[in-house]
């Protein structure tokens, strides 16, 4: 039961001291004055309130305050006096202290029973900076930060509408944080709505420190080795899928948004794609959908080829192999593996290392996984190049997350490759292939609008011109699924 | 989920799907086949996978073809391969007896055969010949055999017959196989054994002779013709040849060519080029060998396959009259 | 490329959504009735009548698709979309029951053959180490993974450009092979093997029977999709035949050996891509098979339990603990017959069809 706010403030002093560990915690303030002939005390947390704003544009008012008229009321006055700042009502105490927790300064005035909160907010944090993680050549070059008011800010700037809905809720039982839910009103599927409502709704937590956790703890398959979320750092990519009727959650702390439902075709285009023309999009794309595959399959395909299927090479290619195999001391399998790890490793470290020692790093690797290793006999130069590309076919993923599925896939399918040949490869492509279909995303099947096939625009693997895209996505809810009414291009006869 | 991976890791446990490391396996380049004293002996020539090439030759015997191929896998090196083989030349001591179809039969039969490798007789000594194979350029014996193979080939000096080839002509045609000679530590592709209808070889070819077969299979492009009479400068061949049926008793040669430069005249020409192919037609036909494919144009009218038999190709080729017609124009 | 799409209801685009699940379905249907049809062909026909497969397979259809044009009448005439619809109507629930079951049973059947046929292209043709039933039981883990209600269709109609491609790029490499007198002589062996060839292959085109438990929709999909089974099943025996002579093909008796005989004088590579195209092909095949059963056993009852299709994927591996040739000599004889209960509930729905209508 919660505790309500009592008229006595003295009774209300003394529940907000035990509440806020006043005696153990010296960053709660508190500052007692009178206001309106009353007694009165204003509890704020340092460092996330602006103390400026607070001494002058409340403090100096509510001491100021007297009573006008014997009619006149207190809330008014105080609303009429603090007029620089939003104010919010809190009811009971633990809501008072979320408040004071959230960067309020909230007052409790002798005689009331409410508290209220005034925004003086100043929280330290991050400026607007280049997202980290998704770099474009064409396109914006902002990113979203930890706070989740700039956050939002980024998208209602980029859909200045009304239609644009941002439904604030907090997640996290013990220690709540800030959620928003954001969506096009026009475009999002209610179905989709209510089902990610009743998710979040579902998660029992104490607290939630990312919004990776929060993926992890609404995702459909958790299990799956392929996220069903898209993780974003752009407000351009957030305000495209919001377009598309997808639901955007932005939490407070994160500077990526997860986005939802989703489809495996999501986590390969970037917006590079659709600001470039139309031939560059497709290009970009069919050389990052060959990465992929060549990261996927490569180093499974040589060994399974030298070790299983040495026919199908040339023999030259062959012969050229084994001469220099025959003088390696491990397998061609465990020389694969050893040289997956290692780069896997580098590129580990690569992400850990001081920017000062980079370069270091850099030297060490190539050094240790170039020449030398090559001089020492330790590994195979063809297979060197072979894992050296599969590498940066890894690299070419846009989405991080999906970037780690085909890197742990790559092993998998190297086990397969070296276990039963590109036979084990087959079954094990075709067994991946069904269950990436199988998987869903908020509901949604991932693999659309492939499979199953789902109304949509020519831009799956080809980027077709942007004004033959006419549709909102099949995951959008409306009733009118075109974008445009006629041609795009009315003013060109030939190419509408 | 556990279970499926706990399933999929024990079977995968005790199907003992372990491949042989590649380095350990000796692909054969070439493989030799001849008989001596009712002994059957393989040769292989395999790499030694040092750095730089290199190659040796292994060889074994037995009583049957079978069991001298048992012994050349055991007195290899490492696990014989025969995936990547180029070339597989039988003695012509072999290609003259009636185990010729039987061997080729038995060697096409093996798993791991490659059914591109080109088919070749030999009268030399095989051994000898086998040592003296070594790259013509680079350090790469098979591109080596590829490029000397492809070339003689075009040349129409050699007919292109690879094992699938030849299995796969059965009772319709005859394959012409390749023709190896070894003189003075070299080898050389040219000329052309014809397999007779019962799968012996009974002529050899010179490659003159070879080169109009390939002249009346169509298969000639950019390539000089040396008859007795002259030379000439082939520019291109189409070539027709019709049997005549329901008789059956005689096929006609039809030649068009077309050519850039002649030492004689079109008439004299057109005159020399049939002669020559007629008389090795006629050779052909003495030893019994359909490499024209007539058969395939006869068994077109047989209802079927009894009828086929009673037909009784194997007599009835023998004895067709052949006729070639040749028409030449220079090239525009 | 459908730019002018304007759906403007729940209910449309409920529709267009089933739509794509229903294509997705009608190719995984299409595909087990390619795959079995080719599979018959290639280990019943081909090696009694050799060259003369290539008609004798088009003769065999007829069969097949005059069993199809009947229920397909029946159907008509009780005014029902689907064959369980049109039997429940006839007969009653039972009926429905009925028919369900027996297509379960006739898919059970299907599906023991394809991965009869998938692991003997393991272990004789291919040459792999193992067991029979070890890879039996590595293959069923491995479909273990697959048996989701959609997922397997989906994957079909995801991967059937990439078969298709596969298929086509084969082709091309074999077209230089051709030769026009492989399809000579026209009776092949003679009357004898053709009878003989023509009772093997006499219920070829049963499968195309389970187009009509699909919904109907899209009748003209059908269609499309029986023209689609009929060609794969004439174009194949016909590359055969053009490119390895009847001496040959007769020769072929053993399962492996008529499996992987599309693959016989292919160039390395090429071969390596048919036998990785058959491999696949038998794998979706025997999915295919195992869900479809499972949905017609439990087609009267609505959605079926969880386990009944890792049941049904316990019972064809535990039948690979036969011995591979006397299992493949069961099924030989079983096949012929697959056609005949499906011809007689054809039969019975016309007969009792038209009494009812006569009487009404």
């Amino acid at each position: 039961m919660k505790q309500p706010i009592l008229p006595q403030i003295d009774r209300n002093r003394a529940a907000m001291d035990e509440a806020l560990y006043r005696s153990i915690n010296p960053d709660m303030h508190v500052r007692h004055f009178c206001t309106y002939g009353r007694d009165a005390s204003l509890y704020y947390m340092e460092g996330v309130v602006s103390t400026d704003f607070l001494q002058r544009y409340v403090l100096a008012p509510l001491t100021l305050l007297r009573q006008e008229t014997a009619e006149s009321s207190l809330a008014d006055a105080v609303s009429n006096a603090v007029y620089n700042c939003d104010v919010a009502s809190a009811r009971d105490i633990p809501e008072a202290v979320t408040q004071v927790m959230n960067g309020r300064a909230v007052v409790f005035i002798d005689g009331m029973d409410v508290a209220l909160g005034f925004d003086v907010r100043m929280f330290v944090r991050r400026g607007i900076s280049p997202p980290l993680t998704e770099s474009v050549v064409l396109g914006p070059h902002q990113g979203f930060n930890e706070s989740i008011r700039d956050s939002i800010t980024l998208l209602r700037r980029i859909l200045p509408t009304p239609e644009l809905i941002g439904e604030m809720r907090v997640i996290g039982e013990r220690y709540p944080v800030s959620l928003c839910v954001m969506y096009l009103k026009d475009a999002v599927d209610a179905d989709n709505l209510a089902r990610l409502k009743a998710r979040l709704d579902g998660v029992r937590t104490d607290h939630v420190l990312s919004i990776g956790a929060l993926q992890q703890l609404i995702e459909d398959r958790p299990f799956s080795l392929i996220p069903q979320c898209i993780l974003t750092e752009r407000p351009d990519r957030a305000a495209s899928m919001l377009l598309e009727g997808q639901i955007v959650l932005v939490l407070d702390g994160a500077p990526q948004v997860l986005v939802l439902p989703g489809s495996i075709l999501h986590l390969l285009h970037t917006p590079d794609d659709t600001s470039a023309r139309w031939q560059y999009g497709t290009f970009m794309r069919l050389i990052r959908l060959l990465g992929t595959l060549c990261a996927l399959l490569l180093p499974g395909l040589f060994v399974a080829l030298v070790t299983f299927h040495p026919e199908v090479l040339p023999v030259t290619l062959l012969t050229a192999i084994l001469e220099s195999q025959s003088a390696v001391p491990l397998s061609i399998p465990a020389e694969t593996l050893l040289m997956l790890v290692m780069f896997n490793l580098i590129g580990e470290a690569s992400t850990r290392v001081p920017s000062v020692v980079g370069s270091t790093l850099g030297t060490v690797s190539g050094l240790i996984l170039g020449q030398a290793a090559v001089d020492a006999k330790l590994v195979h130069p063809l297979l060197l190049i072979v894992v050296a590309v599969s590498s940066l076919g890894s690299y070419a993923v846009p989405d991080y997350s999906l970037g780690l599925a085909v890197r742990i896939g790559q092993l998998l399918l190297l086990a397969a490759g070296c276990v039963f040949g590109i036979y084990g490869m087959v079954l094990f492509m075709a067994a991946g292939t069904v269950r990436l279909c199988a998987l869903t995303s908020l509901g949604s099947p991932f693999a659309a609008p492939m499979s199953p096939l789902r109304t949509h625009n020519p831009d799956e693997l080809a980027r077709w011109p942007i004004w033959r895209q006419r549709l909102r996505t099949w995951l959008a809810g409306t009733a009118d699924q075109q974008r445009a009414d006629g041609a795009m291009r009315r003013w060109d006869r030939r190419n509408r | 989920m556990k279970r499926i991976i706990v399933m999929l890791l024990a079977a995968a446990l005790c199907t003992s799907c372990t491949a042989l490391p590649a380095e350990e396996r000796a692909f054969a380049v070439a493989l030799g086949v001849s008989r001596d004293d009712g002994l059957w002996r393989v040769y292989a020539r395999i790499p030694t996978y040092q750095t730089g090439g290199g190659y040796t030759t292994i060889s074994a015997e037995g009583k049957e073809l079978t069991s001298a191929m048992t012994s050349l896998d055991a007195a290899a090196p490492m696990h014989l391969h025969l995936d990547q083989l180029r070339l597989l030349i039988f003695a012509e001591g072999v290609a003259r007896t009636i185990d010729f179809p039987s061997a080729i039969a038995e060697l096409a039969a093996r798993h791991d055969i490659r059914h591109q490798t080109a088919v070749a007789v030999t009268d030399a000594d095989m051994q000898q010949l086998m040592d003296d194979m070594k790259p013509a350029t680079g350090t790469r014996l098979s591109k080596s055999i590829d490029v000397l193979l492809e070339t003689r080939v075009s040349q129409g000096t050699a007919p292109a017959s690879t094992l699938a080839e030849v299995i796969r002509m059965g009772e319709r045609q005859d394959a012409v196989l390749m023709r190896l000679q070894h003189a003075h530590g070299e080898w050389k592709v040219s000329g052309g054994c014809p397999v007779g209808q019962d799968g012996i070889v009974r002529e050899v070819l010179s490659a003159a002779e070879m080169q109009l077969l390939t002249l009346m299979t169509g298969g000639m492009k950019n390539v000089t013709l040396t008859l007795e009479e002259g030379t000439v400068r082939v520019m291109d061949v189409s070539a027709d040849t019709e049997l005549s049926t329901p008789t059956m008793q005689s096929a006609a040669v039809h030649i068009t060519l077309r050519y850039t430069s002649s030492s004689l005249t079109d008439e004299a020409l057109s005159r020399a080029v049939a002669s020559a192919c007629l008389g090795v037609l006629n050779r052909l036909s003495a030893a019994n060998c359909d490499a024209l494919g007539l058969g395939r144009q006869a068994i077109m009218h047989m209802k079927d396959m009894a009828e086929w038999h009673e037909l009784d190709w194997q007599h009835r080729y023998p004895e067709i009259e052949w006729s070639v017609s040749v028409g030449v124009q220079p090239a525009a | 490329m459908r730019t002018t799409t304007r759906v403007h209801t729940p209910a449309e685009r409920v529709k267009a959504r089933r739509a794509g699940e229903i294509r997705a379905r009608t190719v995984l249907v299409q595909l087990l009735c390619i795959v079995s049809v080719l599979r018959t062909i290639l280990t019943r026909i081909v090696p009694l009548a050799g060259c003369s497969s290539w008609w004798i397979a088009l003769l065999c259809l007829l069969p097949g698709a005059a069993v199809y044009g009947l229920l397909r009448f029946a159907m008509r005439i009780t005014h029902t979309g689907t064959l369980t619809d049109c039997l429940r109507r006839c007969v009653g629930g039972v009926g429905g029951w009925c028919v369900s079951l027996l297509l379960g049973v006739l898919l059970l059947i299907d599906g023991t053959a394809s991965m009869t046929a998938l692991i003997t292209m393991f272990t004789e043709g291919v040459g792999t180490q193992g067991t029979q039933m070890t890879l039996a039981l590595l293959t069923s883990a491995v479909l273990l993974t697959c048996l989701h209600r959609e997922g397997l269709a989906r994957g079909a109609y995801l991967l059937r450009h990439v078969m298709l491609g596969a298929a086509l790029l084969a082709a091309a490499f074999s077209v230089r092979d051709v030769h026009p007198d492989g399809l000579f002589p026209l009776m092949g062996e003679g009357v004898p093997a053709i009878r003989a060839a023509l009772a093997a292959g006499v219920s070829l085109a049963w499968p195309v029977v389970l187009l009509l438990t699909l919904p109907a929709d899209l009748p003209e999909k059908r269609v499309r999709l029986a023209a689609a089974v009929a060609a794969a099943c004439i174009a194949v025996p016909l590359a055969l035949t053009l490119t390895i002579p009847h001496e040959l093909l007769i020769r072929e008796h053993e399962l492996a050996g008529s499996m992987l005989l599309p693959t016989l004088f292919a160039l390395p590579a090429v071969r390596t891509l048919l036998q990785c195209l058959l491999m696949l092909a038998l794998f979706l095949a025997v999915g295919g098979a195992v869900q479809m059963a499972t949905d017609q056993i439990c087609a009267p009852m609505g959605q079926p339990p969880r386990w009944l299709p890792y049941a049904v994927l316990a019972l064809l591996t535990a039948s690979q603990a036969l011995d591979i040739r006397s299992l493949w000599q069961m099924l030989g004889r079983a096949e012929p017959w697959l056609l005949l209960p499906l011809a007689v509930l054809a039969g019975m729905c016309i007969l009792i069809a038209l009494f009812r209508r006569e009487k009404a």
